[in-house]
């Protein structure tokens, strides 16, 4: 009844509120085949280090890229082969090993080290070798997110303990598990940047929850969406803000202080009626296909299924991608559950500039962009806007207002 | 089911959204104006006739009237449905009009989103019920025409297709749009223009208005009745409630395309625009000033939506 009522008055029936709960909590073994794209988040295509029926250990690279990128293998077992694959992220497919994980112990990859005496130079070549990726909006060396190469600029590091998207509460879970761990490796990466200033982000709920320890601010977000978006952070904290995912740090620290591999991802999976199926523990290198089988999820035919969450993910063409340190979420959205994208022209009703976080005048960003008049849009400050698509959300002419944004950044990007 | 050749879409973030539209925000106006046309035609065709009030049918239903009138259906019936056929026919026209300059203009189709008919239904409203039906007809073609599809229809159109047409009207055939003490189809008496506000009210609920723009529009009329109290007749109340002030608040000076984007642009638009009604009215030589106020007011939207919030930078 409601819902015909929110229906009949246009209300939004989209909730903007961030999971304060956890869905049920499952743990998918290793299957079979296990596939590692050999590219950088970028594109670019990686060195690969090894052939098939090579045996691999966990921490041994598969790939090597530039600038001392190195893609370790988060198992040991024996590849398989070396075949194309698609991107999640809609780059260009490109190469994958597969390999087939062995069976029995897990052997530790490098050396422990001590998080709290071991020199910061010795540290940021294990994040190096181990290969630890930030994923804030999309994968990178987490070595060069907290510049470890002298730049000076970053003045404050925050670690994210908060889930970017609605439905999603993977991160939620894995802070109410590992709170204490979660303060070291905060620490942990501030010493490694030499930052001084290190912000643990997390709900305005598990505020109460997290132990204290010296040397850290804790950062309490209200629990709505878009207040916990990486750009969102650096808006409230100023210039000069790294922000990486808590899952990246603990993964440093795990490095450092066990000399693992990151092996594991952990992620929400969304189902088809849009609410949230469980939190699933996959090996890295899962592929969809196998994910969805488990929850016996089929997405039919002009389903969309989404790495990421259903705001901010990418759309995937075929199950085919793996599972990588970059995705926090998997959605199904069934055909004809959400309005498709229209032409119609921009009617000047004011909803994008309503529901903005900063406040844009999106509706001329979009027109400009709309038009191709890309360099008007500047005087509007679409530099500001750190994307969280609200304004499509809401677009009574049903506008794809977050793809005209990114079009006019694209357009003031390319040379004229 | 999954299979080798399922094929998913492949659509842009995000990948939820509401269900709003510009076809529910015209289908939301009309419904909003369904008892306002209901409660016109009723006080019209049953209420003290000191006029002839027939509708655009006018001929046919004198026609009709003494071929049934052996049957026993009173004339006042054959008026209310001449009535609600008058609106009828502004809207079909409307959406006819409409279509025919998206082919002839070669512009996409937007027709089925029901703008033209809310347009043509808005103008017929303002027409008195024995207008004769080639004065309506041409009134909206003139209104979709001149007044949306040229500036490339709804998103584009500078002033209020249907106040366009109205104006065009009244200065072409004020005779045929002036019949002497009838009043509009829209506001015969005060009851029917409180139909129009509780509609209103409604329409403001669904979230297709932004309730800045009436609010400012009786605020402004409020104070323009009393800084020009000399020159009306009746209170601050009376005033409010005459003519087609409460139409103009909640359905035509809220039109999207032709007000300002921005809330408080919005609150200073209806405050211009309820100040513009009671100076017309108390200086102005035309009977209704809700065309002229809206149209002033519409001009100066490009102005008045340069008042916007600051934007917050981010230092990055």
């Amino acid at each position: 009844m409601q819902k015909a009522v929110d229906r009949l008055l246009g209300r939004p029936e989209i909730q903007f509120a961030l999971e304060t709960d956890t869905p049920e909590s499952r743990t998918l073994a290793a299957p079979g085949r296990l596939r590692f794209p050999l590219y950088e988040s970028s594109g670019e295509p990686l060195a690969v280090q090894v052939s098939p029926e090579d045996a691999v250990t966990a921490g041994q690279a598969l790939a090597t890229g530039a600038a001392g990128f190195v893609l370790p293998s988060p198992v040991s077992g024996t590849v398989r082969a070396i075949t194309t694959q698609p991107d999640i992220r809609g780059n260009r497919a490109g190469n994958a090993v597969l390999i087939e994980p062995s069976e029995g112990d897990e052997p530790r990859g490098f050396e422990p080290l001590d998080p709290e005496s071991g020199a910061p130079e010795a540290l940021a070549e294990r994040l190096r070798e181990a290969g630890i990726l930030s994923a804030v909006e999309r994968p990178l060396p987490l070595v060069d997110q907290l510049r470890c190469d002298g730049d000076p600029g970053l003045e404050v590091l925050v670690v994210s303990a908060a889930d970017r998207e609605p439905g999603v509460s993977a991160t939620l879970e894995l802070l109410r598990e590992r709170g204490e761990d979660a303060n070291s490796a905060a620490l942990l990466l501030g010493r490694i940047a030499g930052t001084p200033r290190v912000v643990l982000a997390l709900l305005e709920g598990e505020a109460a929850r997290q132990p204290r320890r010296d040397g850290i601010e804790l950062l309490p977000l209200p629990a709505r969406y878009p207040e916990t978006l990486p750009g969102a952070l650096r808006r409230r904290l100023g210039a000069g803000v790294e922000v990486v995912p808590l899952e990246a740090a603990l993964a440093a620290l795990d490095a450092v202080r066990e000399g693992r591999v990151q092996r594991e991802k952990r992620l929400t999976l969304i189902g088809p009626d849009q609410e949230p199926v469980a939190n699933y523990r996959v090996s890295l290198g899962t592929p969809i296909r196998d994910l969805l089988d488990h929850a016996g999820i089929e997405p039919g035919e002009h389903d969309k299924v989404v790495a990421g969450g259903p705001l901010g993910g990418f759309p995937l063409f075929s199950l085919d991608g793996a599972i990588d340190a970059g995705v926090d979420a998997l959605t199904v959205i069934p055909a004809g559950r959400y309005p498709a994208w229209s032409t119609e022209p921009c009617i000047n009703c004011g909803r994008c500039i309503d529901i903005c976080p900063l406040d844009l005048q999106v509706q001329l960003i979009a027109r400009y962009a709309e038009f191709e008049l890309f360099d008007r849009t500047p005087e509007y400050d679409i530099e500001a806007c750190f994307e969280c698509g609200l304004c499509a959300v809401v677009c009574t002419g049903r506008r794809p207002l977050l793809q005209y944004i990114r079009l006019a950044k694209r357009g003031l990007e390319a040379p004229a | 089911m999954t299979t080798p050749t399922t094929r998913f879409t492949v659509g842009a973030a995000p990948h939820w959204r509401t269900r709003t539209s510009i076809t529910r925000m015209n289908l939301a106006f009309l419904l909003a104006l369904l008892p306002t046309a209901f409660a016109g035609a009723v006080v019209h065709a049953f209420g003290s006739r000191d006029v002839e009030v027939t509708g655009a049918f006018g001929p046919l239903n004198v026609l009709l009237e003494t071929g049934v009138a052996e049957m026993g259906v009173g004339s006042g019936a054959l008026w209310f449905f001449g009535i609600l056929g008058t609106l009828l026919l502004g809207m079909g026209v409307g959406l006819a009009a409409e279509y025919g300059c998206q082919v002839a203009m070669r512009q996409p189709y937007h027709v089925t989103n029901g703008h033209g008919a809310l347009m043509g239904l808005l103008l017929a409203l303002l027409c008195p019920p024995g207008i004769p039906w080639w004065v309506l007809v041409l009134g909206v073609v003139v209104a979709v025409f001149i007044g949306k599809q040229i500036f490339g229809g709804i998103g584009g159109y500078p002033m209020h297709p249907a106040m366009v047409g109205w104006l065009i009207l009244v200065l072409s055939w004020p005779r045929e749009l002036y019949t002497v003490g009838a009043g509009s189809i829209a506001a015969p008496n005060t009851a029917v223009i409180v139909v129009t506000a509780i509609g209103g009210l409604g329409l403001c609920l669904s979230g297709y208005v932004r309730w800045q723009i009436p609010l400012g529009v009786l605020a402004g009329a409020a104070v323009g009745s009393v800084a020009f109290g000399a020159e009306l007749q009746g209170d601050v109340l009376t005033q409010l409630f005459t003519g087609h002030l409460m139409l103009m608040a909640f359905f035509i000076g809220t039109d999207s395309t032709c007000s300002p984007a921005n809330r408080l642009a919005a609150l200073l638009y209806g405050l211009v625009m309820g100040l513009l009604v009671m100076l017309i009215r108390a200086y102005g030589i035309w009977e209704d000033a809700v065309p002229f106020a809206v149209v002033l007011a519409n001009v100066l939207n490009p102005l008045l939506d340069r008042i916007r919030p600051k934007t917050a930078r981010t230092e990055v």
